[in-house]
């Protein structure tokens, strides 16, 4: 056994496996940043060049494409409130109002060190207790996961704003959004008089991010681009008046988001292990759980409003399901997300048989991939720094030039991932509502998380009536569904409470 | 403050006014919406399991409920004072002439993009939104708009093998 393992750590350093994870990670951040492409994309247009490649140096490869567009996705999301992926559409809620405040080098450094965080304790879990933690997970049927759904809704309340019944509506629409497309059990086509591509598949989830974030902020932005433009002479380098890169993070910030660390590591992890729960789920739930977690925040800005452990906690959660959602992979064959699909994808071309005989038929190979799995973790500190300072200047160069040049980024990339003009119009089409909402006064996040979390939450809802055959008593029918029932009660009691006693204050 | 205190009563009775119609209508109108159902037997016809309007009209009772909240909250609660919110600048909102300009320019882009060219649609776009925000060196614009989108369709279109719609390149 220590055998293996040294022979792991030394394959894992050697210089091809070190050239492939440092490749991965830097395409993998390239292509994170670019809004509408991502993860999927990244790893699709990756895969053909492990062809050639052995299992060893393949699959770190890919993974740190993967690793990568995650951290990458955070950089456009902190700095022009454009999700560079779907994973990184929380990091926006605190990510972007910093970057405005003039703290972006400290928002993206943070970012940085949460997901590396996330990465390493995720992959960690992963070599210590696989087989383990995918037995726990087995555990988790539709009801359980039901109630850590409505959980993660609840949590929501903390961006609600002084009036909870705003964030419950923000709830509703999102919800009623998701609801668009196939019946998920008896498909049948909901809200058809949206247009034909609706009927059958919906609202594509980047098309909703984009609009949301990156659509809605080019409609706000226009007239104080145009302002600050005439103030400036409209020259080249007539960027935002707060400071480009501001502070770094420091050890002060590192303690504040301790807390945000941990929890978000361990929801990420849980989150990461449930097959079908992918990165977004697993940031926007850590995302919400830290929020709560942390209270009212006494002397750092609130929740929504540039709270560098906002930044944490989704950065963390997102990164923390990438080396979980292998753990069911590797474990038992069962692939926890899209990406992870291909990750077996990339095994199999190998001629890797995953499942419970993995460790016994390739133990030196995983035990090889698992060390450069951690060895990606660090390097992605290292190259991600680089890459700070340079996408920093490019992207807050000039709002006047950089966000025409997002909103087309944008509609190509929302286009290229199902050619569907459709899906071009949901996006300007959730652009204007979210606007209208800000307008209103009504916070968007709650709106956004709910309508990630919608079809699944019907999905489990229903599956578990199929299972009791329509007996309701199955959501309290496992100790661990009692559990997370009383939970989610006692959370949305406390979340009234601190609304009304802060509004008393 | 007392005026501001009053229009904010007033936004906030619209947007509960509002929710409660969109609500309603998709809570009472489910089916003309487009909200179906299967008809099944024995334990399948659940209504929580086979209807496919059981989700939408749920969510929209409870849009309704939180929009009468809204407006209950808006004439009897006391509110001290009134802060902007996150990404909003109050001193600087945008008018509805810049956004109803943008809108025509994202139409117009979507026509070219459709019928003509991925090429002419993105130069078009970016010429005439980085106009509209502001820029106003016509010969750079010109330049880097083109240069871009031809990178932009070199990358999309031989790299990643994206077929765009349109009788040109």
């Amino acid at each position: 056994m220590v055998e293996v393992v040294f022979s792991a750590v030394a394959q894992a350093f050697s210089f091809h496996v070190f050239l492939a994870i440092t490749a991965g990670l830097v395409l993998g951040i390239f292509l994170g940043a670019i809004p509408g492409l991502g993860a999927m994309i990244g790893i699709g247009v990756c895969l053909p060049l492990t062809f050639e490649m052995e299992v060893i140096t393949a699959v770190p490869f890919i993974a740190a494409v993967y690793k990568g567009s995650l951290f990458g996705g955070s950089i456009s999301a902190i700095l022009i409130n454009t999700p560079g992926t779907s994973a990184a559409a929380a990091t926006c809620f605190d990510g972007y109002p910093l970057s405005q405040q003039g703290f972006s080098k400290k928002a993206i450094q943070g970012a940085l060190y949460a997901s590396g965080c996330g990465d390493m304790f995720s992959d960690i879990v992963l070599v210590v207790g696989s087989l383990a933690l995918a037995r726990v997970a087995m555990k988790f049927g539709p009801p359980e996961m039901f109630w850590v759904l409505v959980f993660a809704l609840i949590m929501t309340g903390s961006l609600a704003g002084k009036m909870v019944s705003k964030g419950i509506v923000s709830i509703s629409i999102g919800l009623l959004l998701g609801c668009v497309g196939l019946d998920p059990i008896v498909s049948v086509p909901r809200f058809d008089f949206i247009g034909d591509m609706g009927k059958l598949e919906g609202i594509d989830m980047v098309a909703f991010l984009l609009g949301a974030f990156a659509i809605s902020e080019v409609f706000s932005r226009i007239e104080t681009a145009r302002l600050s433009a005439k103030a400036r002479g409209a020259g080249p380098g007539s960027g935002s008046p707060v400071r480009l890169y501001g502070p770094s993070f420091s050890l002060a910030d590192a303690k504040y988001c301790l807390k945000a660390y941990l929890i978000a590591c361990g929801m990420g992890t849980l989150i990461g292990i449930v097959p079908g729960m992918g990165a977004t789920a697993g940031a926007f739930i850590s995302y919400g759980t830290v929020s709560q977690a942390y209270g009212d925040s006494k002397g750092r800005a609130k929740f929504g409003e540039g709270n560098l452990a906002g930044v944490v906690a989704a950065e963390a959660g997102n990164n923390a399901v990438s080396g979980a959602n292998l753990l069911p992979l590797l474990t038992l064959g069962v692939p926890g997300s899209a990406e992870a699909a291909l990750v077996l994808a990339a095994l199999m071309l190998h001629g890797v048989n995953v499942g419970p005989t993995i460790f016994k038929n390739h133990g030196p190979e995983i035990y090889t991939i698992f060390v450069a799995f951690i060895v990606s973790n660090i390097l992605l500190i290292f190259i991600g720094q680089a890459f700070i300072k340079p996408l920093t200047k490019v992207l807050k160069s000039n709002p006047n030039i950089v966000f025409p040049v997002v909103m087309m980024i944008c509609f190509t990339g929302v286009y290229s991932l199902n050619r569907r003009i459709f899906d071009m119009v949901v996006m300007v089409g959730i652009g204007l509502l979210s606007f209208v909402l800000r307008k209103a006064r009504i916070p968007v996040a709650p709106m956004v998380i709910a309508f990630v979390l919608s079809t699944q939450l019907e999905l489990l809802f229903r599956q578990s009536l199929a299972i009791s055959i329509g007996d309701l008593g199955i959501f309290v029918q496992s100790p661990i569904s009692l559990s997370m029932m009383v939970l989610c009660v006692v959370s949305f009691l406390y979340v009234i409470y601190r609304r009304y006693a802060s509004r008393e204050n | 403050m007392a005026s501001k205190l009053s229009k904010d009563r007033r936004r906030d009775i619209t947007v509960g006014i509002a929710g409660a119609i969109i609500g309603g209508g998709i809570y009472f109108l489910a089916i003309p919406l487009g909200i179906g159902e299967v008809q099944r037997a024995g334990w399948l016809a659940h209504p929580l399991f086979s209807r496919a309007d059981f989700a939408p009209k749920l969510w929209g009772a409870i849009l309704i409920l939180a929009s009468l909240a809204i407006i209950v909250e808006s004439l009897v609660g006391k509110r001290k004072t009134v802060g902007a919110q996150v990404g909003e600048n109050s001193a600087y909102g945008p008018s509805m002439v810049l956004i109803v300009y943008l809108m025509v320019i994202i139409v117009v882009y979507l026509l070219l993009f459709t019928y003509l060219s991925f090429v002419l649609a993105s130069v078009f776009c970016l010429v005439a939104a980085i106009w509209l925000f502001g820029y106003r060196k016509m010969k750079s614009i010109a330049f880097g708009s083109a240069v871009f989108s031809i990178i932009t369709y070199i990358i999309f279109k031989k790299l990643m093998y994206v077929r765009f719609p349109g009788i040109f390149f």
